[in-house]
């Protein structure tokens, strides 16, 4: 518990710890949702263009 | 050299190359970070002014430091794209804005939280840092909602590198502002002459944490990157290979 405790200081450095794992998650989704994104909506286009040929 | 830099600014070769690497670089980022959290939350002593609030600097010092990174990698990347033309360095900057502008955020927040219990208060306008750090979160702003306002791929990239080369001008003002000016900052801790400021067992943790990140960034900007080259080259034979395979095969 002690090792929690942190001194009187855990909450200001878990806050910390947990703020930077979230930054960390939120990028990385970010970066393959965007991917994904993109590569979704090329898909979509070229198989309009076959349909339309 | 050349011939692989050349072959390498060549989007799907790129492309390719990338796939391989970003695993490399995250199964390596993961293993640094993993070491450098248990190190310095649970193995690292105790600073003997600021108690275990130091610990905070494991996630500090390595998002500050890549906020940096990031807007000195925009930067150069802008101005090869503008001076060379090349399509895939406008890639790169535009793909570390976002990641900058994270990193910038992280750094301000743990240093805002740090600054509780060490100052006395969560933001101090008077300190030169602190300012210049947040003036390089609204350049990264700026940077991006500037490409979100001009269509026109080409055009947004020399708009915007423009705005990433002037704004660099931020980037020696922010690393040298606690020597310049007086600060609440204090002064370097790595790399000052005489060695580093910090015992070996906090250092070690440390430097992990800032070559976990390194490569964290890199795996994160590759994979934006990639996203970036697919979109600018959407119209390429290369890329209907890619995504329609089947009917390229038939």
């Amino acid at each position: 518990m002690e090792l929690f405790a942190m001194g009187e200081y855990g909450p200001f450095v878990w806050s910390s710890y947990f703020l930077t794992l979230v930054v960390v998650i939120v990028s990385a989704v970010q970066a393959r949702q965007r991917h994904r994104q993109i590569a979704n909506g090329i898909r979509q286009r070229l198989k309009a263009e076959e349909t339309n040929e | 050299m050349w011939k692989f830099l050349h072959k390498l600014a060549s989007p799907p070769h790129f492309y390719d190359l990338s796939a391989k690497i970003i695993p490399w670089f995250s199964v390596g980022a993961l293993a640094f970070i993993a070491y450098g959290t248990i190190a310095g939350l649970f193995f690292a002593p105790a600073d003997y002014q600021q108690g275990d609030a130091f610990r905070i600097i494991y996630v500090h010092v390595p998002a500050a430091y890549l906020s940096m990174l990031a807007y000195t990698a925009m930067a150069v990347s802008a101005g090869i794209g503008l001076i060379w033309r090349m399509k895939l360095a406008h890639a790169v900057a535009a793909a570390a804005a976002p990641l900058g502008a994270w990193f910038t955020f992280l750094a301000l927040a743990t240093g805002s939280i740090w600054g509780r219990p060490m100052w006395g208060t969560w933001w101090e306008w008077g300190d030169p840092r602190l300012t210049s750090e947040l003036i390089m979160l609204f350049l990264y702003f700026g940077y991006m909602a500037l490409r979100g306002a001009i269509d026109d791929t080409a055009k947004a990239d020399r708009a915007s590198a423009v705005l990433a080369l002037v704004g660099a001008v931020n980037i020696p003002i922010i690393h040298f502002s606690v020597e310049w000016w007086s600060s609440l900052h204090q002064g370097p801790t790595l790399v000052r002459e005489g060695g580093p400021a910090i015992v070996p067992a906090m250092m070690y943790p440390l430097l992990a944490m800032i070559i976990g990140f390194s490569l964290l960034f890199a795996a994160l900007l590759l994979a934006r990157v990639r996203s970036e080259v697919l979109y600018r080259e959407r119209r390429t034979h290369w890329v209907r290979k890619l995504l329609m395979p089947s009917e390229e095969s038939t």
